[in-house]
């Protein structure tokens, strides 16, 4: 299989060869299914999600920038996907509100977290959201349009920043 | 992982097959429908015209030349006030709609063609 960029193969995809989005497949089904898998631990959901999610890719491959990359779109359509399942979820299984409110207790942190990063830089939150979701830096770099060098000084300072936040919040 | 992919795809082409060949039947059709009802009242027009004998006007055409710049405005004002307006209004209508949907295939043709080809390759080859 010959190797092309993201946009080459968008570029065929939309001129009708469509054979050309198993490229698509092949390099981010991987990243994608550890991605899900991380969020939700049922296998035939995370195959279903990872499956919708490609064929939604799939169907709006017309409308897409050929000259951004896939990766970002891709993980925008999965977190929709798997917004849509816990919504699913939550109609098909009313939750006890005890147990809601002890979940919530069990991961008080991640609250926390989400208040903090708000209190960061923009550029400084878009760099973390995108290393927890398990981009590399070259793609960071590639993605904000900064040299690598940058992104790394970036998403130090933004630890360094949110470590802080964490301890002066707790005294 | 192979599984998984082979899965996607298989999801993929099914979606494809549908939506191509739902599209495919439907240009075809609204064309052939298009075109047919354009001839139909293309020939129910001139049928018409027959009848009413309203192309004989255009016999002032063997005369002279002179004659015929004298009379043209005449012969052209009766020729339009004969002419069965609705069925030529509809019949324009259809022309142009179909010439619009022709040039429209003409130009996704290529897209067309790869797409089948690519489905035929997955289902058939594979």
């Amino acid at each position: 299989m010959q190797v092309l960029s993201d946009k080459e193969v968008i570029i065929r995809i939309k001129n009708g060869e469509i054979d050309y989005f198993a490229h698509i497949v092949k390099r981010y089904t991987k990243r994608i299914y550890n991605y899900v898998f991380k969020k939700i631990s049922n296998r035939e959901d995370v195959e279903d999600i990872v499956q919708n999610s490609f064929v939604q890719l799939y169907k709006a491959v017309g409308r897409l920038d050929q000259d951004k990359q896939v990766l970002p779109y891709l993980y925008e359509i999965v977190r929709n996907e798997m917004k849509m399942f816990w919504r699913a979820r939550k109609a098909s299984i009313p939750l006890d509100e005890e147990i809601a409110s002890e979940e919530k207790e069990e991961y008080p942190e991640t609250d926390l977290i989400e208040k903090q990063l708000v209190r960061l830089p923009k550029e400084q939150r878009k760099a973390l959201k995108l290393v927890s979701e398990g981009y590399s830096y070259k793609e960071i770099a590639k993605y904000l349009s900064r040299p690598i060098n940058t992104v790394r000084t970036i998403i130090r300072r933004a630890r360094l920043r949110l470590s802080k936040l964490k301890t002066h919040e707790k005294t | 992982m192979k599984k998984l992919e082979k899965k996607i795809l298989k999801k993929v082409y099914s979606f494809e097959t549908r939506q191509t060949l739902s599209e495919l039947a439907l240009r075809l059709l609204a064309m052939m429908s298009l075109i047919l009802g354009s001839i139909l009242l293309c020939v129910f027009i001139v049928r018409e015209l027959i009848q009413q004998q309203t192309l004989d006007v255009f016999e002032i055409f063997f005369e002279d030349l002179g004659v015929v710049s004298e009379n043209i405005g005449e012969v052209t004002a009766t020729f339009l006030q004969e002419l069965p307006k609705v069925e030529m209004f509809l019949a324009i209508v259809a022309i142009v709609l179909s010439f619009l949907l022709v040039v429209k295939f003409m130009q996704n043709f290529v897209k067309v063609k790869n797409k089948i080809n690519s489905i035929v390759k997955f289902w058939f080859v594979h």
